[in-house]
């Protein structure tokens, strides 16, 4: 349980080899839908941590309960349950960023990732692996939506604006504006609208596929 | 009392649904089997056809639940949870009765059937129903209609990955190359499609 | 076989009904939560219906599958119960945090700004990006049938309806609940205070078997308008 170097490469498995968009391909509705700006993407990858955290600690919790006819019937029970938190948290304490991703935020109930790292490691591990798991997935999936999301905002907009979620000081919850950068090009609306977001992904998706192959051809 | 017949304009939907609102390219809805089963068109075209069925059951089915149970109890923060319980049904009891009946069926349709929970198309249909609060036959007009589309998009991209392979272009066989193929087509119904206005 | 499958139910029935009766006599248990908690349970033992009876738990001792259904039900009534509870505790918030609304009354403007009275403000002012006031943002609450009915408008310069939301109620679902569709409220908008009268006299038609419902709703609006224009005058 306790075994360090191993909770360590489980946890950063999740952000390259296992990378749940550009290596298991999975997830790609939202990562495509969402990230229109930096701040979606940031947003929507924190909605989905507290889901697989969530779902992957009860899933496991639960795992010697769990009848293996009606497995998948109680995670989707579980993980519909979370998501229905974070939406109606997400609606009474961040209203902008309720209406930014929409339908998206339910829809994490159906992303692949979600139900397949519960099929896949949730239900088969102890409670401490799950989370692990867990959270590098999470990591690697927030950086692929700021990633793409910042691209996106770049090129359609001309600037980026970064934030973090923060206290503001109203009190409440909401995102907190560290730095805008602006580039001196002629914005592309087409990269905000749909094609934009094929291209983004089309072409990250082989920059990091030619790179994996130039870094094992150097180490074979 | 719920509207059961259209209040709006079906044809607007229809053309929502196949063109200018498509699933896969301008809503991101379904693209995990966009991705996946576009490489040869005889399993596009069964996906498609067992997509568009349980787009349009699902909306039949959901629509009574959430305007007759959830609405009048203020249940409406349930509605994701039940939705994906009843799609998830369905598809479980059609699958056990097509393979017990209709064999046939089966081997070239059920197959796809399970992938079918998991597609983000159709729980997003019904939640978009819910959402603009559709009339009933408004409803199932626009899950067949978004079913329609995402097989249109289906077709047409394996068609053109398919024909790519035979003539030994490898990158369309990965998903890059499903991605780019997206990518222009997406320019189509976007810019082209997108002038239809009612 | 078609006996087997009846005992099965007949025990299925049997675990809901008792798990029922024991949320009902825990205290703190709302309406809500109770419903919620009824449909979700319903709703996920059509899984095991289609699946387990027909398929995995044929020739089996009952006993497995009373198990596995009561696991079943037990998850399905702690989710729905922990999200009736989330639902309860974040409507609390927004009620008491009323002006984080004002942004989804009247997704035009971009600032508000309060105006009048003590303790609540009578309005909001609604500007624009520009800065140019675009028009008037407004809460009123009014007595219903069963209780408060809470209700948020918009109004333009010329006070003519633009927005009109219910933000809570408790009337009777079915009836009174019907202020919240779109059929009725649809009614409200474009007209001023003189036709905000339940027709004969103005233009509203009261929703069937809900007349005060309805007459709560449209003398609340009147009265609110006419409050904004007395203070903005």
């Amino acid at each position: 349980m306790t075994d360090r170097p191993s909770l360590l490469s489980e946890f950063t498995k999740g952000i390259i080899k296992n990378n749940p968009v550009f290596c298991l391909v999975l997830g790609i509705c939202p990562t495509l839908a969402v990230t229109t700006s930096f701040e979606n993407g940031l947003g929507m990858g924190l909605a989905f941590t507290f889901v697989l955290l969530g779902s992957n600690l009860f899933i496991s919790l639960l795992r010697n309960q769990t009848p293996s006819i009606v497995r998948l019937p109680i995670f989707i029970v579980i993980i519909a349950t979370f998501v229905t938190i974070i939406d109606i948290v997400l609606q009474a304490y961040l209203p902008p960023l309720y209406e930014a991703l929409g339908i998206f935020v339910p829809l994490i109930v159906v992303n692949c990732i979600v139900i397949g790292r519960a099929e896949a490691y949730a239900s088969k591990n102890p409670v401490l692996p799950s989370i692990t798991d867990a959270l590098g997935i999470s990591v690697g999936y927030i950086l692929v939506l700021m990633l793409i999301g910042g691209i996106r905002e770049l090129l359609g907009t001309g600037k980026i604006t970064f934030v973090m979620l923060w206290l503001l000081e109203n009190g409440q919850i909401g995102f907190l504006e560290l730095a805008t950068l602006h580039i001196p090009i002629e914005p592309a609306t087409v990269m905000i609208l749909s094609p934009g977001a094929f291209f983004t992904i089309g072409s990250l998706m082989f920059m990091f596929k030619f790179m994996g192959k130039k870094m094992s051809e150097r180490r074979g | 009392m719920p509207a059961l017949l259209p209040t709006e304009n079906l044809l607007e939907l229809l053309i929502a649904g196949i063109f200018t609102k498509n699933f896969l390219l301008v809503m991101f809805l379904g693209l995990c089997s966009f991705l996946g089963l576009t490489k040869d068109m005889s399993s596009s075209i069964g996906m498609s056809m067992a997509v568009t069925f349980v787009m349009g059951m699902a909306s039949i089915i959901t629509w009574p639940i959430f305007h007759f149970i959830l609405v009048p109890f203020g249940l409406e923060f349930l509605q994701t949870i039940c939705f994906i319980l009843l799609i998830a049904s369905f598809v479980q009891l059609v699958e056990f009765i097509i393979r017990k009946h209709q064999p046939a069926l089966y081997r070239s349709l059920g197959i796809y059937l399970p992938l079918i929970t998991t597609n983000c198309a159709v729980l997003g249909v019904v939640l978009l129903n819910a959402q603009q609060n559709y009339s009933y036959v408004g409803s199932v007009v626009y899950g067949i209609s978004g079913g329609l589309g995402f097989g249109l998009v289906m077709l047409l991209a394996s068609g053109i990955r398919e024909k790519l392979l035979q003539r030994g272009v490898d990158m369309f066989g990965g998903f890059t190359g499903a991605f780019l193929v997206a990518a222009l087509l997406s320019l189509i119904f976007v810019n082209y499609f997108g002038v239809i206005q009612f | 076989m078609v006996k087997e499958e009846l005992k099965y139910v007949a025990l299925l029935l049997g675990i809901i009904g008792a798990l029922f009766v024991l949320i009902l006599i825990l205290p703190m248990v709302t309406v809500t939560t109770i419903l919620g908690v009824g449909l979700v349970v319903l709703i996920l033992e059509i899984l095991p219906f289609s699946y387990i009876i027909y398929k995995e738990h044929k020739g089996e001792p009952l006993v497995n599958a009373i198990g596995t259904v009561a696991r079943l039900t037990l998850i399905a009534m702690v989710a729905a119960g922990a999200l009736s509870t989330t639902y309860e505790t974040t409507q609390a918030y927004m009620a008491a945090n009323l002006e984080m609304v004002l942004p989804r009354i009247m997704p035009d403007a971009a600032t508000f700004t309060p105006v009048g009275g003590e303790e609540e403000p009578v309005y909001y002012e609604a500007y624009d990006d520009a800065g140019n006031l675009v028009g008037y943002v407004f809460f009123v609450e009014k007595q219903g049938s069963q209780g408060l009915i809470l209700l948020a408008g918009a109004i333009d310069l010329d006070y003519n309806v633009l927005v009109i939301t219910v933000v809570r109620h408790s009337e009777t679902a079915g009836l009174g609940a019907k202020i919240k569709e779109t059929a009725f409220r649809d009614q409200f908008l474009g007209l001023s205070v003189a036709d905000l009268h339940l027709s004969p006299e103005g233009k509203i038609d009261a929703i069937t078997g809900a007349t005060i419902s309805s007459q709560a709703v449209v003398d609340a609006m009147r009265t609110k308008i006419g409050e904004i224009q007395t203070e903005v005058a």
